[in-house]
């Protein structure tokens, strides 16, 4: 059965996947494109290179957990789920299954990045106090991916009671908020709930981080 | 043999319609039609059936089992068609079925390569561009290809052209043949369920109207041509409709009638004409009879 | 032989299918020996239930002009000639009796009936 939910999510996200994946490849080349010509470089200008590129990785990450949330759900939205809920599977497990199947072609991006900074970096010989880091970068995308995607495979996935209870928290949020500033009361609580959300505690944070393919 | 379905006392509400108490059985091996007018709630009890709505109340058993309880072992034996199309739009014909045989243990290759074949169904055409009669076929494939037990097919020709119709029915009926499963059709083409099933139930809004074996319905229902002076008081028939029809004669419309009942008829009262009404006249009858002057029904 | 099979005419389906194959088989266009098409072909072409065909199929097995074969299928019986003048009589009484019907219904009597068919007869002949 996995093959088969896998082999649908393909031809439902299939251009975006190659996509993705294939900037995941370039990214890590491009940053690194002054090497190609010249060899060594210095320290000051690897890592300037590897900072001005650094917010792409998040972006593609993000991306692709958009994408993939959005191609895990979207024939389903289609068809008003009924040939989902008429295959002889339990619901769960076929949202499971679902699951993995997004997750295997995020971890297939994650994979061309892998290809791509190994070869970024391998090439070059890198001078005294500064390394490369392929493997981190990509297990940190693997990381964020998986959140973001998580989170929002299942915001797609919520039945319109759902969702029209999780937007109704959201403007309530937003009204005690904006009361709270009219009363002048030393209380935010949107400000508590991004902070939940992207604090240093929530897997989410790892969106704020630096993602540097060489560091020190 | 045990029931196909057996549906008692269901009920479900919604905005503006409702189905009350609702009684319905498909005997095993049975090939039932599932008639009413359009928006009689005939899709409604059919999504009821497979877990796809829920009831407010009332017992529903497939296949000896219950829904929703056993809806998963269910599922695995009933081929389902619903009146709109439902598969992955974004899949090729084969895709879809490899996809469909997938989640299904009996799925019989072989046949489902005929089917494809008789019914000329592209193979590497994406679904979303599928003629409408292609899609139909396709649903049809699969759902036979599956081998079920019971065929659940909600209007599965309708807006489909008669060449497509034939083909579809012809394979559903090889199946019925081969395996002997049991089948509810809905439909509100009545001359095309006429010639193949053997029970017919009539939903009007919401309502069971009549559930019987083909054969008692259209023998029973007859048009009686009437001399003046026929008193209907305590006629061994249930009288559904009179009015006057040429010279000094009545249009009768009546029910439960057998050819011995003409004795009854006298010269005083005479009987001209019996005239057998044919599926289509005898449902738009019943419908006509079941409701108040103001069109609900009773 | 099987076209316009009515299912909006009084007389049931099996009662119609059988009365084509006896009228065949009387006629010879169905051989004696002939396998005739099985409950499954026939259902699937004509759009019936298989019930149907199968009451078909026991009703001319009990008139004696088929027989069915476990494993093989249903074949067409050796009949007499007499037997076969018989079929074609009662199908033509059959017919003869659905005519007058209907013409009682159009208001026409047996004689008007008969001078018609006299005539159109003549005409088949020139």
């Amino acid at each position: 059965m996995f093959r088969a939910v896998l082999m649908s999510f393909w031809r439902e996200s299939r251009l975006a996947v190659i996509l993705l994946a294939g900037i995941a490849l370039a990214v890590p080349l491009l940053s690194l494109r002054g090497t190609w010509t010249t060899d060594p470089w210095t320290a000051w200008d690897l890592l300037g290179a590897a900072a001005r590129w650094s917010p792409g990785y998040p972006v593609i990450a993000l991306a692709a957990a958009m994408a993939l949330a959005a191609g895990a759900w979207w024939p389903d939205h289609r068809t008003k789920h009924v040939y989902a809920l008429t295959l002889p599977v339990a619901r769960s497990r076929y949202l499971w299954l679902r699951y993995l199947a997004g997750l295997a072609l995020l971890l297939a991006i994650g994979a061309s990045l892998l290809v791509g900074s190994l070869i970024a970096t391998l090439r070059i010989t890198l001078p005294p106090l500064v390394h490369a880091y392929p493997v981190a970068l990509t297990l940190r995308f693997g990381l964020a991916g998986l959140s973001a995607y998580t989170v929002l495979f299942a915001l797609s996935g919520l039945t319109p009671r759902m969702a029209r209870l999780i937007v109704a928290v959201c403007c309530a949020l937003v009204i005690v908020t904006v009361a709270a500033e009219l009363l002048s009361l030393e209380w935010n609580p949107i400000a508590t709930v991004v902070e939940a959300l992207l604090g240093p505690y929530s897997p989410l944070s790892i969106f704020r981080a630096r993602w540097m393919l060489i560091d020190v | 043999m045990t029931d196909a379905i057996q549906v008692r006392g269901l009920s479900y509400r919604v905005e503006g319609f409702a189905l009350r108490d609702l009684n319905l059985t498909v005997p095993g091996g049975a090939v039932y039609g599932f008639l009413g007018p359009n928006g009689a709630g005939k899709t409604t009890t059919v999504r009821l059936l497979l877990g796809l709505l829920r009831p407010e109340g009332g017992s529903i058993r497939v296949l000896d089992e219950e829904v929703p309880a056993d809806l998963v072992s269910i599922l695995r034996r009933v081929g389902y068609v619903p009146e709109r199309p439902h598969l992955y739009p974004d899949l090729t014909v084969a895709e879809s079925i490899r996809f469909h045989a997938a989640f299904h243990a009996r799925f019989d290759h072989a046949a489902s390569g005929r089917l494809a074949a008789r019914f000329g169904l592209p193979h590497d055409r994406v679904l979303s561009r599928l003629s409408k009669g292609e899609m139909g076929k396709l649903m049809i494939l699969q759902a036979l290809a599956q081998r079920p037990d019971l065929l659940v097919l909600d209007e599965p020709t309708d807006g489909l052209d008669p060449v497509v119709r034939r083909e579809a029915l012809s394979a559903i009926l090889e199946y019925v043949s081969e395996t002997g499963a049991s089948v509810l059709i809905s439909s509100h083409l009545v001359h095309e369920l006429e010639r193949f099933c053997d029970w017919i139930g009539v939903l009007d809004q919401g309502t069971m109207v009549a559930e019987l074996p083909m054969q008692e319905f259209k023998s029973g229902l007859k048009r009686l041509r009437v001399g003046a002076g026929a008193e209907a008081a305590s006629a061994p028939f249930s009288l559904l409709a009179r009015e006057p029809a040429g010279v000094g004669g009545e249009l009768w419309t009546v029910r439960g009638w057998r050819s011995d009942m003409s004795a009854w008829f006298s010269d005083t009262h005479p009987l001209r004409e019996v005239v057998d009404l044919d599926l289509e006249e005898a449902f738009v009858e019943l419908l006509r009879t079941a409701r108040t002057p103001d069109g609900r029904i009773v | 032989m099987f076209e316009h099979l009515d299912p909006a005419l009084p007389t049931p389906l099996y009662a119609q299918l059988a009365e084509r194959l006896r009228a065949a088989i009387a006629a010879g266009d169905l051989a004696p020996g002939e396998l005739l098409p099985s409950v499954r072909q026939l259902a699937a072409r004509l759009r019936l239930n298989p019930g149907t065909v199968v009451q078909a199929y026991r009703d001319l097995e009990a008139s004696g002009l088929v027989e069915l074969r476990q494993g093989s299928g249903t074949y067409v019986r050796e009949i007499s000639r007499a037997r076969r003048a018989d079929e074609q009589a009662a199908a033509s009484s059959r017919l003869a009796a659905e005519m007058l019907a209907r013409a009682a219904g159009l208001g026409l009597s047996g004689e008007d009936l008969l001078t018609a068919l006299r005539n159109a007869l003549r005409e088949t002949r020139t």
